[in-house]
């Protein structure tokens, strides 16, 4: 049977099937809109009353009232519509809706917590404080509010600006009061917020309600490095605790007292885990600065410190105190201009510092002495978050100064970070395999810092063996080659040439790439085959060996870092995707003397793996032959070397004329596996 | 090639300019324009519904304040040259939430001759394919994701970009999806 036979038959089954609900939503929109026509109303309303609209119960039932005359409309808006909404977040998240009076017309838990907090307890009817009141009592007795999170979120939205104040300060003063326990005194953020459509849909994907959202927006307007969909699975203890550390003051958002710490270690324990690990002095330190933040999925202690010519940055897990991530540098403040800084050696040596790292500083610094004099002091202010350049230009402004098309690197990544006070757009891309990195400045767009690393993968059960060999050789030599004849050369590429042989000998010891996925997939609460673009390398990360995984799920992208020897979750990080990428095509260039060093199992992504593949251009003439057309026939083509099902296929895309031709051609045989053709 | 092109004009594309204009004296509160936009929607927007939730009861009862949501919806409606994507969104957004309310009449994991599933049951209109299995029976066997993207191209004919729009997607994924799962179909319905 062809795909348009199956669709037909499906179009046809689903044509029959469809109920008719027309007269039951006409009735339900006259009966809630038209108050002025309420005879004839009260006969279609009968006529059609179905019972089974529950929530459109209450507003038949008033129609009714006003048709039978006794009551005014005034009654049915005072005492059955809603007038305003209290939201109410801890972790659990409760809605409340009241009438004009202040009676509770109906309790909406908005998650399980939520659910576990109202338990059987019924409100309708009751005053809103009163059911404040219960329900706050509900969530001490039930430990979600306590001395390790004492943070509440209370928020008014109504139309009536004054009496959603008033009745905030109203509750705010009460629940303030019933959280001055004996064990804790509580913290309480209070809003009004005025919901729209985009709040609502927020709340109601994330289990939350609009006042978090509205909360958590606030949030990001401050600090654009946060997702929403981060921050909304924090309580608000933990957002209180960030903005606290931050000292970030929302508008229109009242805090009293203060977020509790008590599940944390606390700064000064964070401090001196950091201060250990770095082996210098509490004395020795100069420009400390700590901060709560959230980042590697876990609540952190974000802190940098200054010692001799060093500049250090640490990310401290709040809960157990392990490191999630350090790296140090050369102070861009110490080391001098004058003297010919090198953002290269400054990058290599970082992990030089916590040992190591020999040899390679010397070549590099030969080979680069007078990039980026200007870098370090650009920028400083911080807080705004207007005015930044954008990621297309931060993208662009890497690309210039590494004299690359955008065409000729893949796996771009673009990020907004945070570094040393002030906002930089941290950018990534691969070239062939190498890889650069580059800091710019989110506000000048200047070049902070750059590295540039040639890529080395030893992979266990690497299916072409020979040709990795000569990867890894190849790519030694030309480190070396390149710290003598090239001014912008790299320590990076140094240390992962000389490590590179012992560490194709050493995979034995590491979990393996399985392993690895295993891992990252249990962190991330997903199954395999709720995944897709699954890619496992095995990579180096701050002196150390770790497996490098990605998957999507959705067009959520995942990118796990997971120690190679403990299979201990390193780093991961959740981006939502709302690009198409169009990469994949850098391929060709890199696998000439280098790329064959990344071509080892299934993994390493696109680049340098089309040698064994018929290439982009004879599944391109494949899918043209058989479409039948000439490549001047045809516009928008794309091709890109993709995953599925276990092999490796080109997706080709063309147009012609009003159609779109989708081809999907095994990479290896070059046979058509599947092509789709769209108006 | 040739019936694969010809198939995409027999397949109902929607008029977005007449939607638009709907949409917008549906905003103005005429409900003439609502039943219009019912009867022009109807069929996409139930089997969109019930592609994600699998139940005619559920998906009877979202599709009804699906076009109640639309009605009020409609003042804040943007003309955006897609007023399919607003309608659809708008029943995806509904259906995830019975889902999420917990509140549904058969639980997610019925199997397919639930009485609730069309063409599962001895069904009138499917006593009629008798011995012959019903496409719905072998949508059963699709992921979430993959039956929503299959229904919102053979029933509501959009393209796949517009599949990954609403679906929140990127059209590579829509794309290998959307092949997989006529690749299951075509095996299933052999």
């Amino acid at each position: 049977m062809e795909n348009y036979e199956i669709e037909e038959k499906i179009n046809d089954e689903f044509t029959k099937a469809v109920p008719d609900v027309l007269a039951s939503v006409l009735s339900d929109i006259n009966s809630c809109t038209h108050e002025r026509n309420v005879i004839s109303m009260e006969e279609k309303k009968i006529k059609h009353r179905t019972n089974r609209w529950v929530k459109w119960a209450a507003c038949a039932a008033a129609v009714i009232l006003i048709a039978s005359a006794v009551f005014g409309i005034g009654f049915y808006r005072t005492n059955y519509s809603t007038d305003m909404m209290i939201a109410l977040d801890v972790n659990p998240s409760i809605e409340i809706r009241v009438n004009r009076k202040d009676t509770v017309l109906e309790v909406i838990p908005k998650n399980e917590d939520a659910e576990a907090v109202i338990g059987n307890m019924d409100f309708k009817g009751s005053k809103i404080d009163v059911t404040v009141n219960a329900i706050i009592g509900s969530m001490l007795r039930n430990g979600y509010l306590s001395d390790i999170s004492n943070s509440i979120l209370i928020s008014v939205d109504g139309t009536d600006d004054k009496r959603s104040s008033e009745l905030l300060s109203k509750l705010t003063d009460e629940v303030n009061g019933l959280l001055q326990t004996d064990a804790f005194t509580g913290s309480v953020l209070s809003q009004t917020i005025n919901s729209n459509d985009t709040l609502k849909n927020l709340a109601d994907t994330y289990g939350i309600t609009p006042g978090k959202a509205q909360l958590i927006q606030k949030i990001i307007g401050n600090d654009p490095r946060y997702t929403f969909e981060s921050l909304s699975g924090l309580s608000i203890n933990q957002l209180n605790l960030i903005l606290n550390s931050n000292k970030l003051a929302l508008d229109d958002v009242d805090v009293v007292g203060s977020a509790s710490d008590r599940a944390y270690i606390g700064e000064i324990k964070a401090k001196e885990i950091a201060l250990n690990d770095a082996k210098v002095a509490e004395n020795d330190i100069r420009e400390y600065r700590i901060s709560m933040d959230y980042e590697h999925g876990t609540m952190v202690y974000e802190i940098e410190f200054k010692s001799g010519i060093y500049e250090y940055e640490y990310d401290i897990n709040a809960v157990t105190g392990d490191i999630v991530e350090r790296d140090s540098e050369y102070d861009d403040d110490h080391y001098d201009s004058e003297h010919g800084k090198d953002t290269h050696g400054s990058t290599g040596s970082g992990t030089g510092t916590a040992g190591g790292n020999t040899g390679g500083n010397s070549g590099s610094s030969t080979g680069n002495t007078t990039d980026n004099t200007g870098s370090g002091t650009a920028g400083g202010a911080s807080g705004s978050t207007d005015g930044y350049i954008g990621e297309e230009r931060a993208k662009a402004a890497a690309l210039t100064h590494a004299g690359l098309k955008e065409s000729d690197v893949s796996n771009m990544i673009v990020k907004l970070d945070r570094d040393d006070g002030r906002y930089v757009y941290d950018v990534e891309f691969l070239q062939g395999n190498t890889e650069y990195d580059y800091e710019i400045d989110a506000v000048t767009g200047n070049v902070l810092k750059y590295d540039k690393d040639i890529e080395e993968h030893a992979h266990s059960g690497n299916n072409t063996g020979g040709t990795a060999g000569n990867g890894t050789s190849g790519s030694t030599g030309g480190s070396s080659g390149s710290s003598t004849g090239n001014t912008t050369d790299n320590t990076g590429s140094g240390t992962a040439g000389s490590t590179s042989g012992s560490t194709a000998g050493n995979t034995g010891n590491y979990i393996g790439e399985d392993s690895a996925k295993v891992a990252a997939l249990a962190h991330a609460g997903l199954k395999e085959s709720d995944v897709t673009n699954m890619i496992v390398k095995l990579d180096r990360d701050d002196g150390r060996y770790v497996y490098d995984v990605e998957f999507l799920q959705g067009n959520t992208e995942y990118d796990y870092e997971i120690d190679a020897v403990s299979g201990n979750v390193l780093k991961y990080d959740k981006d939502i995707e709302d690009h198409v990428h169009s990469g994949g095509s850098t391929g060709n260039t890199g696998s000439g003397n280098t790329g064959s060093g990344t071509a080892g199992g299934t993994s390493g992504g696109t680049a340098g793996t089309t040698g064994n593949y018929i290439g982009e251009d004879s599944a391109k003439a494949a899918a043209l032959a058989h479409a039948g057309f000439k490549e001047s026939d045809v516009s928008n083509i794309k091709i890109k070397l993709d995953r599925d099902d276990g092999r490796y296929i080109y997706e080709i895309e063309f147009r012609n004329g009003r159609y779109e031709y989708e081809y999907d051609i095994d990479a290896l045989t070059g046979n058509i596996i599947d092509f789709d053709i769209d108006d | 090639m040739i019936c694969a092109i010809s198939s995409n004009d027999k397949r109902k594309r929607h008029d977005s300019d007449k939607l638009d204009k709907l949409i917008c004296s549906m905003a103005s509160g005429s409900t003439d324009a609502l039943a219009e936009i019912y009867e022009e929607t109807k069929t996409s927007v139930y089997s969109f519904i019930f592609s994600i939730l699998r139940n005619t009861h559920d998906a009877e009862d979202v599709m009804h304040d699906c076009y109640i949501r639309l009605y009020y919806a409609s003042q804040d409606y943007r003309r955006m040259g897609n007023p399919m994507s607003w309608i659809l969104t708008i029943a995806k957004n509904l259906s995830l939430r019975k889902i999420h309310d917990g509140n549904r009449t058969v639980s997610e994991n019925a199997d397919s001759s639930t009485e609730g599933s069309i063409g599962g049951s001895a069904d009138d209109f499917t006593r009629e394919t008798d011995d012959r299995i019903t496409a719905m029976q072998c949508m059963e066997k699709l992921s979430d994701a993959e039956r929503s993207i299959v229904t919102l191209h053979a029933v509501s004919g959009l393209k796949h970009r517009e599949i990954a729009e609403i679906m929140d997607m990127p059209l590579s994924t829509v794309l290998s999806k959307y092949n997989r799962a006529m690749k299951k179909l075509r095996e299933l319905l052999k």
